[in-house]
């Protein structure tokens, strides 16, 4: 073989301790940090996103028609509908770049429109918008509010947590001045949305001014919704790894399929403590994430064991560590690479992205290294001990003979049978050697 | 099978990708904002804008008419000559030659006549867009904000209110009836247009895209005002009817609203009469004045079904009132006895009857067919939800953090792809822009498959394709590596790449399987955002598999078949 053969089995006992460390750390975490970080999804509760915001422009409306508003990156259009028919008009935060400049340009838009500028040199740019866009104007003043431009003075995280008390669970989001608040309720006492949504809200605009609070995101999930969901992601887990099994069953030897599930099982519990260890949150991005990895990680152990298997009856006069070595080596470029291009594509999203995206980003990068760690050092030597306890992989004259056996009379298989599908390939490549 | 063959199969995919990306690609590029928004808005809006509009050109036309009736058609009006030479062969006259505004007046049979084909042609411009709007490639609510519901029905409240246990099959019933009475509701929506899906057997899923404004979602649920009994003005009813056959071009405002003429004193109010039409809508009828003031609301009826008048045999409508509901109701009814009530659903009138006599809890109201009968009790019915809902979970995103979203995620895709381009030429050379050009197709029938099954496109679905952009070429990489180890084994250009592609068929097959498993798994048995997620990285995986074992293996050999067969793999010298 051309390739360099990189002495992996050596490894073994390096490998397996390495991963009990890391499973020890992950399950003394998870009884030092109180177990999971678990999200609303699956404790019932209510999440909000706030951003607390100056209020930059104030708008009415008196006239007899219906006028429409909306705010798209600092753009402001309008949707009239009046005695000229329907108009569209729009105002580019390009043109129109401070508050003071929108609000003239809006005042002489339309007739009984009423534009002021609440913070006259705020930039449009910084135009954010929670709820209630597209909004239909009336004589009730609707207010726009610009993210917090001035970098000396914002809301700490102490100062939220403070006016909230402690039952509230209180998270920066993105940069600190921007003042974006992910806040999190309880819900011990079975409150339905509106009564949570409306405390909230009172205990920040008794703080903060009514009309500086912008809501970005709201989520509540009651106690129905969490319990059926904790049973359905068990069931989703058990489901797709017993199928996974059978596959492997199916398409493999028991010993592979036995290597790999261990492998397999290791890697969603070193998530898993990973998760625990760095208290993320655990929510149903987190199965996704989970599963992907399983699915991801199993790639990576089947492209290996199909090298041994492949190599087995053409490499007989190599110990089963050679073997190994031999498959593991000439697979390795391949699994690093792909392992390389999958962290390319995800780890922008876990550097740009925010809220459950970047966790599931972060969990994904993770799983990937400790993917491509399990299935080149763990898996093989997993494999290598299940097949030398049932003896029957390595490749002693048995062996061989069981493999000049195959061509011969393919269905007379002496210890596992091959199933069908190995058996034609088996078949096909004895044709062509 | 045959290179050509092949050829024609990559082609074939290429152009159903492309009829599948078509109305996607329309709608977001060629459609301007402003038809977006009337376009996704619900049946009643897209009419009150097509009379809007057919209001506002009819009076225009009529305005230019009256300065010179020489004038020319304006061209944004050509479409009424098509219509008007039909009507002048039918008509059997003589087609004008010229089309002055007074042979396009001539063309038409009446005022009314004019109006229609200019409301039609503004309404089918709208529905057709609003056709394209199903068949294209959606964002989710998570990313263009909006909010959605999941409510679960009341079964302790309703049995204890019933004093009778529910089945699981009636509360699944209860169900059907509670979103056929929302969608009722949907009307007094406004902006955008909710979609209502039951899901399981006794939750239902609302989605509201754009305005998510929790307060009118909690009176669009309790109803509160969407039905009223309110009494009729007679003399004011036909003084108003007559008035408006003079005027049809005063009917509606521009926005579509029907208009309150002078004449109408304060308390009294101008409303249409519908009756529901073929295609599910409603139907004007005439018009009627009503007593602005609110006899009863309609949350205090508490049922409502179709009977038969024992003497009379007419189907009759009856419907309970609760007990403050029928103190109001006696009031207003033996106030009025003799005049006309209205049913008025929405701001329309639904039914009127004459009031014989004043009534207090059991109401019986008569003089209409079967259908009618059977229409108003459903419409009496949507006053209250038979089945009370809990809200099990909601979720509401503001559009500007959907907007950051999308940057966010978009950003991470092309900065993804862009590494793994780079990446894949320098591990590669030619063959890596072979890879990166699969990699590219795999992205346009990934999406195009998306589209074309109205998948929505959420923030997990993102992930999803972010994860296949990195996963696809792991296929290639398989491939690549193969043909590297056969090359080194000093086997010719054209007998590697054969027997790379052979040797790694299986290997991909079983690698990908397994994470299709996990994928369809999840998408069958996972939570609606974890559906998105599997199903593009389901779709993903078989696009890269085919890409891979199919397109790239026709560009090789197309490559290694003509005069100067090379195969460019790696950077390193041979």
């Amino acid at each position: 073989m051309a390739k360099k053969t990189y002495p992996i089995t050596k490894f073994r006992f390096i490998a397996v301790t390495l991963s009990a460390i890391l499973l020890a750390v992950g399950i003394i975490s998870y009884f030092a940090l109180g177990g999971f970080n678990l999200g609303i999804d699956f404790q019932s509760g209510f999440s909000q996103r706030v951003q607390i915001a100056p209020a930059t422009l104030s708008l009415t409306y008196s006239g007899e028609d219906t006028v429409t508003l909306d705010v798209s990156n600092g753009d402001v259009s309008l949707i009239v509908r009046d005695g000229m028919g329907s108009r569209y008009l729009e105002f580019p935060a390009a043109t129109y770049s401070t508050a003071d400049q929108m609000a003239e340009a809006l005042n002489g838009a339309v007739e009984g429109l009423s534009a002021v500028a609440l913070d006259g040199s705020a930039p449009m740019t910084s135009l954010i918008t929670g709820f209630g866009l597209p909004a239909t104007l009336d004589d009730s003043a609707l207010i726009l509010n610009g993210a917090n431009t001035d970098t000396s003075n914002y809301i700490t995280i102490d100062e939220m947590r403070s006016v909230l008390g402690s039952e509230a669970q209180v998270q920066i989001v993105s940069d600190e001045k921007l003042q974006i608040f992910q806040i999190r309720l309880a819900n011990e006492d079975g409150l339905l949305e509106d009564e949570l949504s409306d405390q909230l809200f009172a205990d920040l605009s008794g703080e903060f001014g009514e009309d500086s609070i912008v809501i970005l995101q709201s989520d509540f999930v009651g106690p129905k919704y969490s319990s059926t969901l904790v049973s359905g992601s068990i069931l989703i887990v058990v489901v797709a790894i017993a199928l996974i099994l059978l596959y492997i069953w199916f398409r493999f030897k028991l010993a592979y399929a036995l290597a790999a599930i261990i492998t397999l099982v290791h890697d969603t519990f070193l998530l898993i403590g990973f998760i625990v260890l760095l208290r993320l949150e655990v929510s149903s991005t987190t199965i996704a994430a989970l599963l992907t990895i399983i699915g991801y990680s199993l790639n990576n152990v089947i492209v290996i064991f199909d090298r041994i298997r492949e190599n087995r009856p053409l490499l007989t006069d190599l110990t089963v560590m050679e073997l190994i070595d031999t498959s593991v080596s000439q697979s390795l470029s391949r699994t690093l690479f792909s392992s390389l291009t999958t962290v390319f594509a995800i780890l922008p999203l876990a550097i740009f992205a925010s809220g459950a995206i970047q966790l599931f980003a972060i969990e994904m990068v993770f799983g990937i290294v400790v993917g491509a760690y399990s299935s080149n050092l763990l898996a093989p030597a997993l494999f290598m001990w299940i097949s030398k306890d049932k003896k029957d992989d390595s490749p002693s004259p048995a062996a061989k003979a069981e493999v000049k056996e195959i061509p011969a009379s393919p269905k007379e298989n002496v210890e596992v049978p091959i199933p069908t599908a190995e058996r034609k390939l088996s078949g096909k490549r004895k044709k062509k050697k | 099978m045959k290179k050509r063959g092949r050829l024609v199969v990559v082609l074939l995919v290429a152009v159903v990708c492309g009829i599948f990306l078509y109305p996607t690609v329309r709608w977001y590029a060629f459609v301007p904002q402003e038809t977006k928004d009337l376009a996704t808005g619900s049946m009643i809006q897209i009419r009150e804008y097509a009379q809007g509009q057919a209001s506002r050109g009819l009076r225009e036309l009529k305005d230019m008419f009256y300065e010179d009736p020489d004038t020319d058609v304006p061209d944004e009006y050509s479409f009424l000559i098509d219509v008007a030479k039909d009507n002048y062969k039918n008509m059997k006259s003589d087609v004008p030659k010229t089309w002055t505004l007074e042979n396009l007046f001539r063309g038409f049979y009446t005022e009314k006549d004019l109006f229609d084909t200019i409301e039609n042609e503004y309404r089918t411009e709208l529905i057709d867009l609003k056709t394209l709007s199903g068949r294209i490639l959606q964002l989710g609510l998570d990313l263009r904000g909006g909010m959605s519901i999941l409510l679960e029905a009341d079964v302790a409240a309703y049995e204890e209110k019933h004093s009778e246990s529910a089945s699981s099959s009636e509360v699944a019933e209860l169900i059907s009836e509670d979103i056929a009475i929302l969608n009722e509701r949907i009307d007094q929506f406004g902006v955008s247009e909710p979609n209502i899906r039951k899901q399981g057997s006794d939750q239902i899923l609302i989605e509201i895209p754009g305005a998510a404004d929790p307060e009118r979602v909690n009176s669009f649920l309790k109803g509160k005002g969407s039905l009223t009994f309110q009494i009729v003005d007679e003399e004011l009813t036909s003084e108003l009817n007559t008035y408006f056959a003079a005027n049809p071009s005063e009917i509606y405002s521009d926005s579509g609203q029907l208009m309150q003429p002078d004449f109408l004193p304060a308390g009294k109010i101008a409303t249409a009469y519908y009756v529901n039409d073929e295609y599910g809508l409603d139907e004007l009828a005439s018009y009627v004045v009503l007593d602005e003031e609110i006899g009863l609301d309609g949350i205090h009826i508490t049922n409502a079904s179709v009977g038969t008048n024992a003497i009379t045999a007419q189907p009759t409508v009856n419907f309970e009132l609760d007990s403050e509901g029928g103190e109001l109701f006696y009031k207003l009814t033996s106030t009025h006895t003799g005049e006309r009530m209205a049913v008025v659903q929405d701001g329309k009138v639904k039914a009127m009857a004459t009031i014989t006599e004043g009534i207090r809890n059991n109401v019986q109201i008569t003089g209409f067919d079967q259908d009618e009968a059977s229409d108003l009790s459903v419409t009496l019915k949507t006053a209250a939800l038979p089945i009370e809902l809990i809200v099990v979970s909601q979720q509401a995103v503001g559009a500007s953090l959907g907007e950051d979203t999308v940057e966010a995620g978009l950003i991470a895709i092309l900065v993804g792809l862009a590494l793994v381009f780079i990446f894949m030429i320098v591990i590669y050379k030619g063959s890596g822009i072979y890879a990166d050009i699969a990699l590219l197709f795999n992205l346009v029938i990934l999406i195009s498959v998306l589209s074309a099954f109205n998948l929505t496109l959420t923030l997990t679905s993102i992930a999803g394709l972010v994860l296949t952009v990195g996963m696809a070429v792991d296929a290639n990489v398989i491939i690549l590596e193969r043909i590297k180890e056969e090359l080194s084994l000093g086997k010719s250009a054209e007998s590697s790449v054969k027997a790379g592609f052979a040797k790694a068929f299986w290997t991909i097959m079983d690698a990908n399987v397994t994470t299709i498993i996990a994928a369809l798994v999840l998408s069958q048995l996972g939570s609606g955002s974890i559906k998105g997620f599997a199903n593009t990285l389901a779709v993903g995986i078989v696009s890269s598999m085919f890409n891979a074992l199919f397109v790239v293996k026709l560009m090789y050999d197309a490559s290694l078949s003509g005069k100067n067969p090379r195969l460019s793999i790696s950077w390193r010298k041979k």
